[in-house]
């Protein structure tokens, strides 16, 4: 097929025009989301319970939460552009109500209710002492007020303006504008926070990941492909079958409608340096064919390498084939796309590659494209020790191996799941510590939230009860918070909620009356932390439910997070074993050997047990970086794997594995190739070093570490391995390594 | 605060009549500043309102839509004024949130637009009467007053004291 698709150069660049025009415009369509929420898409039942939840009531997901600080807030002056600012702000298009000390009532000394903050505005000392007395009467204010006065919260909800990621762009700009325009005016420092803030920034700094990753990739790609091949010429030659693959890959993204997001961001770029290791072990062919004197060295390349690209291809496309039995969407979207990907880019590049260097060659002319030692190797990247030492002392490094595999697997078992719904931005943003201040000096940001059917409000008041007991009155909220106020009043509850902001009474009672909410505030540190909570909580409602009240079952975007991201992560095992199996059937058929299929995992399942066992030893956990780092690390790594095997299959030396200087020359011989490889695979990752996102930086770092480990394991114990089994074949006679 | 928000700059904004004000040639964005009271029964707050008014093309009527804004919360408002013969209107206001809608007939003049409530008001369960008095200083500006009477009692109490500007 490569021959005849070589005879017409002209219409094979025609044919590949019209595709790249084509994959511009898939590009063009691709969006981005911070995948907060769709990480958690899922048939589980607490994602159901949180749907149904959001349908019903106000999220507290949804707000923004805007923390003014500095000065004290009884001042005139800062009372007055405060009022200028929330006035403003309600006409920022997106935004439905504001929360906020303002919408405070009190009972004049004339028995009338009138604003907290009143208009005219007092003086400092009448307004310092009305938020002091109306601190010590109740909990509002305390929520939104710190005791010393010198913080301020005022909560935006967003409602369905929050998933949209362009609305909620313009209305946190917006809203950012405002705030410092009332910052600057008086003096105080604001900070604007919450869940839509959060994701904002992620979402931003996604689309900069990408853009950062893809051209650090890209960069490594040609000069990675330059040293090795000693020629920048054919460096960029090679790099233009990856590029290809990355526009490729991007196009399918884009048409698939798959975002790019938290978990997606790094596949173009992975897709691309694994495209850039096929191309490099195809030009390193075409120069070695070109040496040998083959006439057509670009066809005689394709057909030596092809097949093991494509089954590495195959293995790394059953690694993401793995992902698609997540619960998760989103990881079901990448498993999707990532399998696509892989495939689709060894396509592009078998494609691609053989028509550039014939091209390059036609014009240039072979000679001068691989004059001198161009195209061959540096020896500096062989690192043939490592094969020698596996000759030396197969048994020893193979037990030593199986050991090693064995005390990683124990301690790899015990792994938790871990996850925070901040995990994705640095230590130290602003937006978390801003949280962190709330939580400290106002009230605690995480939130269980309990549905209570309505009979009456004895339910609510029940489970009221049952929850300040134990977890203090300033840490419970429900209607039946405010029963005291509604009776010092003379105001029944319906009153109560009639009178409350829209977006705060949504938070107490559903859309349709029919149910309420209780929430139980606390301060949220991840998901292990929320679970435990969570589960306390039900018991403790279970056991002292009254007859008249139905609880549901706790939830808010912290708790289902919790519990969502503990499945979907315990699963990603289930992901890894089901894709080291599908590893092993696919090099099994490929060779026909089940045994040495069987053996050749050993060094690719040992780098990611010895790093699963640090994620366990060090208390990091599984994360969702870390659990697809070394599933889609894994697919990738058996990728040197197959070329070492696929060099022993064209030496025929795999009936002779016993011949351990056979194997180690074979091993030898693959080993630059396989050195460049891990390199670009390696170092085109780096650029996740740079990235915003942590989740991008561990996902990349934990790559690498698999990368580096499995090139080890491919050049030391794989060899040793088969030695082994070379020499079990002896002891056995005729038992055939099949 | 709802219904008291919604009614006052409602009733404010629904009428006009037969001397041609120019309510009825008022086309376009509107914001204004000034004081609402958020309870016919609760004094009045500073607030904003940011309006639209759509005249017909023959100025017979005039839709008005918007918002108004306390520190505590806001409401969307809409209006609509329609001329009738003998220099008389009708106005009518509706509040898309409290779904709440008042009836109004007043007049115009070349400036100023009067109206009063064609029936008594239930406003959180007490029964009042209401007026509006609309006075355009110029083609890009006009103040907007409402006041109210609760059945039986003898003093008008101001709830709306807004100034507009395009």
């Amino acid at each position: 097929m490569i021959r005849g698709w070589l005879r017409h150069p002209i219409a094979v660049w025609s044919l590949l025009f019209c595709i790249h025009v084509v994959a511009v415009l898939g590009v063009l369509r691709l969006s981005y989301d911070d995948g907060l929420i769709r990480t958690f898409e899922s048939d589980l039942q607490r994602f159901r319970d949180y749907t149904a939840y959001i349908d019903r009531f106000e999220s507290d997901g949804r707000d923004v939460l805007i923390l003014f600080e500095g000065r004290d807030m009884a001042e005139p002056k800062v009372l007055g552009a405060l009022t200028d600012f929330l006035l403003d702000l309600q006409f920022v298009e997106g935004v439905s109500g504001v929360i906020s000390p303002f919408g405070l009532r009190v009972v004049s000394a004339q028995g009338q209710t009138e604003p907290l903050v009143p208009d005219p505005i007092p003086p400092l000392e009448v307004m310092q002492a009305r938020f002091d007395a109306e601190r010590a009467t109740g909990q509002d204010l305390s929520r939104v007020l710190s005791k010393d006065r010198t913080m301020m919260l005022v909560m935006v909800p967003l409602g369905d303006a929050a998933e949209n990621i362009e609305m909620r762009g313009r209305i946190l700009a917006e809203v950012n504008r405002l705030a410092g325009s009332t910052a600057t005016a008086t003096g105080l420092r604001v900070t604007v926070t919450g869940y839509p803030v959060l994701r904002d920034r992620i979402s931003k700094a996604i689309f900069a990941d990408l853009i950062l990753l893809t051209a650090i990739g890209t960069a490594v790609g040609i000069a990675v492909a330059s040293l090795s091949l000693r020629s920048l010429t054919l460096g960029l030659l090679t790099t233009v079958a990856p590029l290809t693959s990355l526009l490729w890959v991007l196009a399918m993204l884009g048409f698939l409608g798959v975002e790019i997001n938290v978990i997606t961001v790094a596949l173009p770029v992975l897709i691309m340096v694994l495209a850039t290791s096929d191309a490099i072990h195809l030009s390193l062919e075409v120069a070695l064919m070109n040496q040998n004197g083959e006439k057509r060295p670009e066809i005689m390349a394709v057909r030596r390498i092809a097949p093991a690209c494509i089954l590495a291809a195959l293995t790394t496309a059953v690694a993401f084939g793995a992902l698609t039995l997540s619960s998760s969407t989103l990881i079901t979207d990448l498993g999707k796309a990532g399998a696509i990907g892989t495939l689709m880019s060894v396509f592009a590049v078998l494609v691609t590659h053989p028509a550039v260097f014939h091209t390059a060659a036609h014009i240039v002319g072979r000679d001068r494209l691989f004059a001198a030692r161009r195209g061959q190797p540096p020896s500096l990247l062989n690192l043939s020790a490592l094969p020698v030492w596996a000759g030396r002392a197969p048994g020893t490094i193979t037990a030593a191996a199986i050991a090693m595999l064995a005390l990683s697997a124990v301690l790899y078992v015990q792994i938790e799941p871990r996850y925070s719904l901040f995990g994705d931005l640095r230590a130290g943003d602003e937006g978390v510590a801003a949280l962190r201040r709330i939580d400290t000096q106002l009230f605690p940001t995480g939130a269980m939230h309990i549905p209570v059917k309505i009979a009456g409000t004895e339910g609510i008041s029940a489970a009221h009860s049952i929850l300040v007991a134990e977890y203090g009155r300033e840490n419970v909220f429900s209607l039946a918070a405010f029963a005291d106020r509604a009776a010092a009043a003379g105001q029944s509850l319906d009153e109560v909620l009639n009178d409350m902001p829209e977006p705060l009474a949504r938070r107490l009672v559903s859309k349709d009356g029919h149910e309420a909410v209780v929430s139980v505030l606390f301060p949220y540190v991840d998901s292990q932390d929320t679970q435990a909570r969570t589960n306390v909580l039900e018991a403790q409602l279970a056991l002292a439910a009254p007859k008249n009240a139905t609880f549901g079952r706790a939830t808010g975007i912290a708790v289902m997070a919790s519990f969502v991201s503990h499945d979907v992560l315990t699963y990603l095992n289930v992901s890894f074993l089901i894709s080291l199996l599908a590893a092993g059937a696919l090099i099994a058929v490929w060779l026909r050997r089940p045994l040495i299929a069987v053996v050749s995992l050993l060094p690719n399942v040992l780098p990611i047990a010895c790093i699963g066992a640090w994620l366990a030893v060090s208390g990091a956990g599984l994360g969702f970086a870390s659990g697809l780092a070394l599933i889609i690390a894994f697919g990738l790594a058996v990728d040197d794997t197959v070329h070492v095997l696929n060099r022993l299959r064209l030496a025929q030396k795999l009936d002779t594995l016993y011949d351990a200087r056979a194997v180690c020359d074979a091993t030898r011989e693959v080993a630059p190739a396989l050195v460049i490889t891990s390199l670009v695979l390696a170092m085109g990752m780096m650029g996740t070093f740079f990235a915003q996102l942590v989740t991008v930086t561990t996902f990349g770092a934990l790559s690498i570490a698999v990368f580096v480990l499995a090139l080890l394991a491919d050049l030391l114990i794989l060899p040793s391995c088969l030695i082994v089994l070379g020499r079990l074949q002896l002891a056995f006679g005729n038992w055939r390594m099949r | 605060m709802k219904t008291g928000l919604a009614v006052a700059v409602g009733i404010a904004l629904l009428s006009v009549t037969a001397d041609a004000s120019p309510l009825f040639s008022a086309s376009g964005n509107w914001v204004g500043v000034g004081r609402i009271a958020p309870k016919v029964d609760q004094s009045m707050e500073r607030a904003r309102c940011q309006i639209e008014v759509e005249p017909a093309p023959d100025e017979s009527e005039v839709s008005i839509s918007g918002r108004c804004a306390l520190a505590g919360g806001s409401r969307r408002i809409s209006m609509r004024y329609v001329r009738q013969p003998g220099g008389y209107l009708r106005a009518g206001f509706w509040s898309p949130t409290d779904e709440i809608s008042v009836q109004y007939g007043g007049t115009e003049t070349d400036d100023t637009v009067t109206l009063q409530t064609l029936e008594l008001v239930d406003f959180e369960g007490e029964m009042y009467k209401s007026r509006v008095t609309m006075v355009f200083d110029t083609d890009a500006a006009f103040t907007f007053e409402q006041i109210v009477q609760k059945e039986g009692a003898d003093r008008w109490v101001r709830i709306v004291d807004m100034r507009f500007q395009r």
